[in-house]
C-alpha cells in the first residue's frame, strides 16, 4: 500500500510489514498502524512511522546493539495482548528520544512485536529498574556504545 | 471522587471483578495489594504519565531530526530488514508481588 508521510514522502509499504498497535501508545492512543523504515546509514536503526497520520514519526534502535545485557520480563497481561505463547516470535524496539543534548533510549517501555502476526504494543517494565532515558549513540562510527546502561 | 475510609486488611471492590486490600500503612507509605483479571492493567499513574511525556519528546525530537534533512538519503524499502529476534528472559506466567497485583483471578 501506498502511504503518505511528512518526512519522508509517498512510501510503498507491503501489507505484510505493517505492525499494527491495537491500543496505541501511551500519548498516541489513535497511533495503530505503523511501518518500520530502516535508516540508511545505521543498521539496527529505524523510523516507526504512523499510517493514519503523516506527521506522526518515531526513531526506534535494536536496544541489544547498545544494551547487551538488556532484559525483559513480559507480564502475562502483555504476552496475552500480544498473542505471544513463544518468546522466539517476539521482536523489541526501544523509542529513541533525539535531542539538543544527545539522545536517549527509552529501555522502561519499549515496543514488543509479535513477528508472527505483526501486532505490537508498548509495554512498561514495572520494577525493572529501567527507566526512559538511557543515553545512546546513534550513528557513531562504533554504531551505539557497548554498554550505557546505568 | 469517591473517598473512603479503610483500615489495614479491609478491601474495597471495584465493579465485578476487581479488588483493593489495604495490607499496610506506615506513615505516608500505603500498601495496597490489588486484584485483577489479565486484561485490566494495573500501573502506577506517576509511570504511565512519564512514559506518555516520554513518548511525546521523542515524537518531537524525530520529526525535528527530519526536518533538519537526517532522512534525505534515500530509505531502504520497508521489510528488507528483518528483525532481531527479542532476548525475553520469560514470560511471566505469575503475577506481580503485593506491591502492585496481588494476583489474577
Amino acid at each position: 500500500m501506498r502511504v503518505s508521510t511528512l518526512g519522508f514522502g509517498v512510501v510503498d509499504v507491503p501489507e505484510t510489514c505493517l505492525l499494527h498497535f491495537p491500543d496505541g501508545i501511551h500519548g498516541f492512543p489513535h497511533m495503530r498502524r505503523c511501518c518500520l523504515l530502516p535508516h540508511p546509514d545505521s543498521p539496527g536503526v529505524r523510523w516507526l512511522q504512523c499510517i493514519d497520520d503523516p506527521a506522526l514519526v518515531f526513531l526506534t534502535v535494536e536496544p541489544y546493539l547498545a544494551f547487551t545485557d538488556y532484559q525483559i520480563e513480559l507480564s502475562a497481561a502483555d504476552a496475552d495482548a500480544l498473542g505471544l505463547t513463544d518468546a522466539r516470535d517476539a521482536a523489541v524496539l526501544a523509542l529513541v528520544t533525539a535531542s539538543n543534548r544527545g539522545a536517549t533510549a527509552n529501555l522502561l517501555a519499549p515496543i514488543i512485536i509479535n513477528t508472527q502476526t505483526r501486532s505490537a504494543r508498548q509495554v512498561i517494565l514495572e520494577a525493572s529498574g529501567y527507566h526512559t532515558k538511557h543515553p545512546i549513540v546513534i550513528g557513531g562510527p562504533n554504531g551505539p556504545p557497548a554498554d550505557a546502561k546505568e | 471522587m469517591l473517598v473512603l475510609t479503610r483500615r489495614t486488611g479491609e478491601r474495597v471492590r471495584i465493579g465485578e471483578d476487581v479488588e483493593v486490600v489495604i495490607v499496610s500503612v506506615r506513615g505516608d507509605q500505603v500498601r495496597l495489594g490489588i486484584a485483577a483479571p489479565r486484561r485490566i492493567a494495573v500501573s502506577r499513574a506517576e509511570l504511565l504519565e512519564q512514559v506518555r511525556d516520554e513518548n511525546r519528546a521523542a515524537a518531537r525530537g524525530a520529526s525535528r531530526s527530519l526536518r533538519r534533512g537526517d532522512a534525505t538519503t534515500p530509505l531502504r524499502s520497508p521489510g528488507r530488514s528483518p528483525l532481531s529476534p527479542c532476548r525475553i528472559g520469560t514470560l511471566k506466567r505469575e503475577a506481580r508481588g503485593a506491591d502492585t497485583k496481588n494476583g489474577d483471578h
